[in-house]
């Protein structure tokens, strides 16, 4: 009786070890911590109907940072913060960048939390509504601007996207392509909602190299928001005539090794890169002060992620999470 | 082995990943070949494990640490260094180089491989790092 208990208290603990191994995206244990650096470019064309096209540009450096809390089987609970933000150039007036900049800096201390499942889903983001809060400050009508322009989906999708690189399913049953739903914030114009097919091109023993494809269709600001909004200009009737959206991505595959003991530390998370391009073209009406004109637009965008080396394995009971600085 | 076989057929490595653990006293580094996919971990101590990471960082330390005052010898000395090499492995060892020029010379100075690259990462841009296309082959 006491040899059938002891192999059985040796199989539960063979299952519980193999899965905890399978049941956290990218393997990761609770006191993780790993940086992501995503390099946004972007160019918007506007040209009003009679006027000569306006360009701007902008190229900003973002590292967020992640901090793995509590795991559970169907669950990974992560705090997210802005850990820096670089901004490399931009054609915009610089006081409002700079203000911009500083505001972005006040992120830093916003607890963002995210519950990720063993494919790399975002299941639920906590933090959106005060950070927005935090980057408007006293400002109420800001507030209410960059809800229109940042909605929750588009927040969800900027600090999940890395996690695009998950192959769901066991290895039984492991899948060479995936879809996630994305979308990517066009500020007052509305947004572009995508669902990405993830397509694994090819592997390695220890490394795939994954394209995205997929179809981004144009989310447009509701006229009901417009009513309520604030702002002095608004876009309406906005109709996309060209898009594309393309990506490709590298994404490390969890280690096969019989002896455990032959590795010396388990190379996690499994992501390594991941780039993504956007771009669309189309017409609205902006109306500004009461006043309506046809405008023509061309927007693309360019977001490059990549994994920080340094990671970080740490003591579980050592996490502490940041509060959000008086106010 | 000699030198000049291993000069020969080293192949170019990048430093891809620092694992700082504070849950064991297995601190890893994993290099990475820059026109290849083979890439293999080494253990290094805590210390070394830190300095490295606190580099990618970009947070200077107040007063030079070791490595600080490594990079400020040499150069104080004239020296000039080129590149750190990963020569070989023995009974689970690796074994490193690190290439100082000094007075048109090219010195070899033995070194742990976990000091050869806190010492790369202390420059901007980091020293080359290399790695014996013999133990490339064994480890990865």
């Amino acid at each position: 009786m006491r040899i059938r208990l002891q192999h059985l208290m040796v199989v539960v603990c063979i299952s519980f070890k193999c899965a905890s191994a399978q049941s956290t995206v990218w393997g990761l244990q609770s006191g993780d911590r790993f940086s992501v650096i995503t390099t946004i470019d972007s160019e918007t064309v506007i040209q009003l109907a009679d006027s000569a096209p306006v360009t701007s540009t902008s190229k900003e450096q973002l590292e967020l940072e992640y901090l793995v809390g509590r795991v559970r089987p169907a669950e990974t609970e992560m705090q997210v913060r802005v850990a820096s933000f670089v901004r490399i150039g931009s054609s915009g007036n610089s006081f409002t960048d700079s203000m911009f900049d500083q505001r972005l800096k006040l992120l830093e201390r916003i607890p963002i939390t995210i519950r990720v499942d063993p494919n790399g889903v975002v299941t639920n983001l906590s933090g959106y509504r005060e950070s927005l809060k935090q980057f408007a400050g006293p400002d109420r009508k800001m507030l209410q601007i960059l809800h229109e322009a940042w909605p929750q989906q588009s927040f969800e999708s900027w600090i999940g996207r890395p996690f695009w690189l998950t192959k769901p399913g066991d290895d039984n049953e492991a899948r060479e392509s995936w879809e996630r739903i994305d979308q990517l914030s066009l500020g007052l114009m509305g947004g572009l909602r995508t669902v990405a097919t993830c397509r694994i091109d090819s592997q390695t023993d220890d490394s795939a190299k994954v394209l995205v494809s997929g179809a981004a269709r144009l989310i447009a600001p509701s006229p009901s928001d417009n009513d309520a909004s604030p702002r002095s200009v608004s876009f309406t009737d906005v109709e996309v005539t060209d898009r594309s959206f393309a990506g490709e991505g590298l994404m490390l595959l969890p280690e096969k090794t019989e002896d455990e003991d032959s590795k010396p530390v388990q190379l996690r998370p499994w992501f390594a890169s991941l780039a993504l391009n956007w771009s669309v073209t189309g017409k609205a009406n902006i109306t500004n002060s009461g006043r309506s004109q046809n405008v023509s637009f061309q927007h693309r965008q360019k977001q490059s992620s990549e994994l920080q080396p340094n990671f970080r394995m740490g003591r579980p009971a050592a996490i502490s999470f940041p509060t959000p600085p008086p106010r | 082995m000699g030198k000049e076989r291993w000069l020969a057929v080293a192949v170019k490595m990048e430093l891809t990943r620092v694992i700082v653990s504070e849950i064991n006293d297995q601190q890893a580094i994993y290099l990475k070949e820059v026109d290849g996919a083979r890439k293999f971990p080494i253990l290094v101590g805590e210390f070394e494990a830190g300095i490295i990471n606190r580099r990618l960082l970009e947070e200077p330390p107040f007063r030079p640490l070791t490595h600080d005052l490594l990079r400020l010898t040499i150069e104080s000395l004239g020296g000039e260094p080129q590149e750190v090499v990963v020569t070989e492995m023995k009974d689970h060892i690796y074994f490193a180089v690190l290439k100082v020029k000094q007075n048109d010379q090219l010195l070899e100075i033995d070194c742990r491989p976990s000091d050869a690259v806190a010492l790369s990462v202390h420059y901007d841009p980091p020293l080359p790092i290399y790695v014996a296309e013999e133990v490339l082959t064994e480890v990865s």
